[in-house]
């Protein structure tokens, strides 16, 4: 019998080699040793890392504003356009000990030369198998696909869709949560609360965007195919708003100053659901934001979409219909600057509705290959006109908006 | 007429589907596990029965039993499963099962912790013990 000369590299791999080793079965016996050494190597890996990346483009058709001015949609025009939606991400989890991990996820994305930024950076500690603690920069829990936006390969869209998931342009606090998982009958719950602060930095025309004392609580229960999620968080926002009447012409404008925010309480709540048999899927979303703004400047928001999907083997045909609205109360005859009030209401108002047509189809598993269509209507009510999505009001028909995208995960 | 019938009934084993079986070590504290409970644990939404810590297993990604395994279990295809995991990853939820290279390495592993994993009736090896039947 041969013997078998072991390497131990820590407790994680152990590279053994046959000397001597003769007859076929002296060999074979020596593989199979080494390869039970290797499997009942049963320690955890000690850093997990997951990742996903999107290469995706975009064009829409011709956009003419009243005057004949082309438009755009956010940035892409009539050219296919990559930047807005390809992105790469890296999500690192180290475990510490058997109760708690760290965990950074980086996204680079196109729009920004995929410069790196640290989307999550949080601490996570188990305090019993039912309740999470984690505390450091989280992903604001606002929607029900929040968690996962820039992992486009968990949803069947190339784009969520825009009139709710651009409803916010906060999507990460720094701060903690808690998440308790428990049961009542057949019914699994997970009942999450988040305390933190957020902030957007400033464009140059107004002050940085910031929320503090963020509160947040959101309850998602499931039952077989089905689930439902309901969330809530209010926070105290303030908004620097320019003096732009100190301007030298042509720049001169509104004196915005007064009209600033200044811990103003605001509010989010959402509804969501989802029925996934594995066939047929449907998902709605619906959600409101409301801030108490200075002569009500800033108009509540509701915006929700409804999605069917029906799976054909490996492709996924799906339809959505979503809308925007907003309700204007604003009262600006009575602000010391009517004009500022009613410039910051048509900016911050929104009204569309839009049909999207589109189609996954995994290529295989890890790797799924998306096409879709968006038509853009009806951009007003009693008391808003605004294509907020787009860079001006569309007025020659329906806009149309054509994506393409390969999504993976690894 | 009967010849024929005779050559059915010898080649009948071979028509007919492998039955899958959920298996844990000899070991096992358990003798039998629940169609929700094994659809729950290779969802990553249970992680312990009866106050026991269970870990699943998965064949890998191109074994045919592991296709079948979700198609039947969960009405899910692989792909479907992994954009599901997908979800938990990102939300921070939980992990997938460990992937296993091949039918051996899971009965080693079955049999050197709180693991469970799927594999063919017919291959199923006496250090093993049988926890659930695909119906």
């Amino acid at each position: 019998m041969s013997k078998l000369y072991c390497l131990g590299a820590g407790a994680v791999i152990a590279l053994c080699l046959p000397v001597g080793a003769t007859t076929l079965e002296d060999r074979i016996a020596a593989a199979e040793q080494r390869i039970n050494a290797i499997e009942q190597q049963n320690s955890e890996i000690p850093v997990r890392i997951n990742g996903f990346l999107t290469y995706a483009i975009q064009r829409t058709d011709t956009i003419r504003d009243a005057l004949g001015n082309d438009i755009t949609y956010g940035t892409t025009g009539t050219q296919w356009d990559s930047r807005p939606l390809s992105r790469a991400g890296l999500r690192l989890s180290a475990k510490i000990s058997d109760k708690s991990s760290a965990v950074l996820q980086l996204l680079g994305s196109a729009e920004e030369d995929y410069d790196t930024s640290m989307q999550w950076a949080y601490l996570q500690y188990d305090v019993s198998p039912a309740l999470t603690w984690r505390a450091g920069r989280l992903v604001l829990p606002l929607y029900m696909h929040s968690q996962y936006t820039q992992a486009a390969y968990a949803y069947p869209w190339v784009e969520l869709p825009a009139q709710v998931y651009g409803t916010l342009p906060v999507d990460t606090i720094e701060g903690l949560d808690l998440t308790w998982q428990f049961t009542s009958g057949q019914i699994r719950h997970r009942l999450n609360i988040t305390w933190g602060n957020a902030e957007v930095p400033g464009d140059g025309f107004s002050g940085g965007f910031q929320g503090r004392d963020q509160a947040g609580i959101n309850l998602n229960s499931s039952l077989g195919s089905w689930s439902v999620r309901l969330g809530y968080a209010s926070a105290q926002t303030s908004l620097a708003l320019p003096d732009l009447s100190a301007l030298p012409p042509p720049n001169t404008g509104p004196d915005l100053s007064a009209l600033s925010l200044d811990s103003a309480y605001g509010y989010f709540a959402s509804f969501g659901t989802q029925f996934d048999n594995g066939r047929l899927l449907v998902m709605a979303e619906m959600v409101r934001l409301g801030i108490d703004a200075p002569q009500h400047w800033l108009p509540t928001q509701t915006a929700g979409y409804i999605t069917a999907g029906y799976r054909i083997g490996k492709m996924m045909p799906h339809l959505t219909w979503a809308a925007a609205d907003s309700d204007d109360d604003s009262d600006c005859a009575a602000a010391a600057d009517p004009a500022g009030c009613q410039f910051l209401l048509s900016q911050n108002s929104s009204r569309s509705k839009s049909w999207t047509i589109g189609a996954r189809y995994d290529l295989i598993s890890g790797v799924a290959l998306k096409a879709e269509a968006t038509r853009f209507h009806d951009f007003s009510n009693s008391s808003v006109t605004n294509g907020v999505l787009f860079s001006g009001l569309p007025t020659n028909g329906s806009p149309m908006v054509f994506r393409f995208a390969v999504d993976a995960v690894f | 007429m009967k010849k024929s019938f005779i050559m059915l009934l010898l080649f009948l084993p071979l028509l007919a589907k492998a039955e899958l079986v959920v298996v844990a070590g000899s070991g096992s504290e358990f003798s039998s596990l629940t169609e929700s409970e094994v659809r729950q644990l290779f969802s990553g939404q249970l992680k312990t029965v009866g106050g026991k810590r269970v870990q699943p297993l998965d064949l890998p990604v191109s074994s045919k039993d592991r296709e079948s395994f979700y198609t039947k279990l969960m009405g899910r295809s692989p792909e479907q499963m992994r954009a599901y995991w997908t979800r938990l990853i990102f939300t921070g939820q939980g992990k997938p099962p460990r992937e296993v290279s091949s039918a051996q390495e899971l009965t080693t592993l079955v049999n050197s912790g709180d693991y469970i994993g799927y594999l063919q009736m017919d291959a199923v090896p006496d250090n093993v013990k049988v926890l659930y039947r695909i119906q």
